[in-house]
């Protein structure tokens, strides 16, 4: 993720922005930093991400902007489907897994973590507390198929880490950004290699 | 995940944009974290001492369980919107480790502050960061004795603190456990 730094009076706008939250967990402008980055399957929205320094350890919170409204990331699908439907979606050969990397970064699924994996072999390595390799968001499979069907909806034929167990998956993203896993079985790490 | 999920019950809502942050659910996660902290003693230790201080739990949607004290007598609670993709005991031990995390200074351990001229503040993050894990691991060992569950093992193995979880089951000394937590801070 490239991530650039808000100045002095972007942050207090920000911070102003998202006062509920901000004041309730002491997010001032001198002890907090704010920052953005771009979203390729966003044409107007960024993400942002606020982050206290007040104490440690650092505490962020993150959200979609156009830097006047923000959404708060709050671990449902709901603020990421509120942007697909008023701001619209992005999706294309090149989009599709960096909006289905930053969708399983920020939404909590029943089924558990899921993240898709490099190749099949990082599923014996992968840390899901590596903040640099979750938040990779354009990190493209090895093995990934990206194919458009008849409805326009993306389909992803991928091995992905879910709830701790390495997937064949298939997942589809329709036109409003609503992701669907299904699980094609599961892949033994050896026989990958 | 989550089998627990159906203990908080119903799904919470959506957090409305612009409005505060407070999870619709607060007072169910509060009142189902803090049974479940009751049945075990360091659990029931930690409550009892939250309500001797005075301590007020709030609920924030958030993207994954956190918690984050405020001041010595407000904790917030982190809890995803879908309460049905959240594990009750990861939940239950922040909330336990948000007040060990308010007691710390009380016994010894100061909180690691930034920008206090003179104090050192890489030790402080070590001793509160080692009595943090510490703490998950005895909430974890004590879920599995009292409730036979072993989710919490995993989130601590998950973590990367199984070789201090073993440790302290071994019943090695404080210093020990200091040993290995610097070993695995090297490694990082």
């Amino acid at each position: 993720m490239n991530w650039h730094r808000l100045d002095r009076d972007k942050t207090v706008d920000m911070i102003n922005s998202v006062k509920a939250a901000a004041e309730a967990l002491l997010f001032s402008p001198v002890t907090s930093e704010a920052k953005c980055a771009r979203l390729p399957f966003y044409t107007n929205h960024l993400l942002y991400r606020l982050t206290n320094f007040s104490s440690l350890p650092t505490f962020s919170l993150d959200f979609i902007s156009d830097g006047k409204k923000y959404f708060y990331l709050d671990g449902s699908a709901h603020p990421i489907e509120q942007i697909n439907a008023m701001a619209g979606l992005n999706l294309s050969k090149e989009t599709t897994i960096p909006y289905l990397n930053f969708y399983f970064l920020n939404v909590r699924l029943e089924e558990g973590e899921i993240m898709i994996l490099k190749n099949p072999e990082e599923a014996a390595t992968i840390d899901l507390y590596d903040d640099e390799r979750r938040e990779n968001i354009n990190l493209q499979p090895e093995l990934a198929r990206v194919e458009q069907n008849e409805t326009g909806a993306w389909v992803v034929h991928t091995p992905i880490f879910m709830d701790g167990t390495l997937v064949d998956a298939e997942i589809r993203v329709d036109t409003s950004g609503k992701v669907f896993v299904k699980s094609l079985g599961m892949m033994a790490q050896n026989a990958a290699q | 995940m989550s089998d627990m999920l159906k203990a908080f019950g119903t799904t919470g809502q959506p957090t409305p944009t612009g409005a505060d942050f407070k999870h619709p659910m607060e007072e169910d996660i509060v009142r189902e974290c803090s049974a479940l902290l009751m049945s075990i003693p360091e659990g029931k230790r930690l409550l009892t001492y939250a309500r001797e201080q005075d301590i007020n739990f709030h609920v924030m949607t958030g993207k994954e369980p956190n918690f984050r004290m405020v001041d010595s007598k407000n904790l917030f609670l982190l809890c995803p919107a879908n309460t049905k993709a959240v594990d009750l005991e990861e939940m239950a031990c922040n909330m336990a480790i948000g007040i060990r995390y308010i007691e710390q200074p009380s016994i010894g351990i100061a909180r690691p502050t930034p920008g206090i001229p003179g104090f050192d503040l890489e030790k402080a993050t070590f001793n509160h960061m080692l009595d943090i894990i510490v703490e998950m691991c005895k909430i974890a060992l004590e879920f599995e004795t009292v409730n036979k569950s072993s989710k919490l093992i995993d989130l601590v193995e998950k973590l990367g603190h199984g070789d201090i979880n073993r440790a302290i089951r071994s019943g090695k000394s404080q210093e020990e456990l200091a040993k290995i937590l610097r070993e695995a801070i090297k490694k990082v």
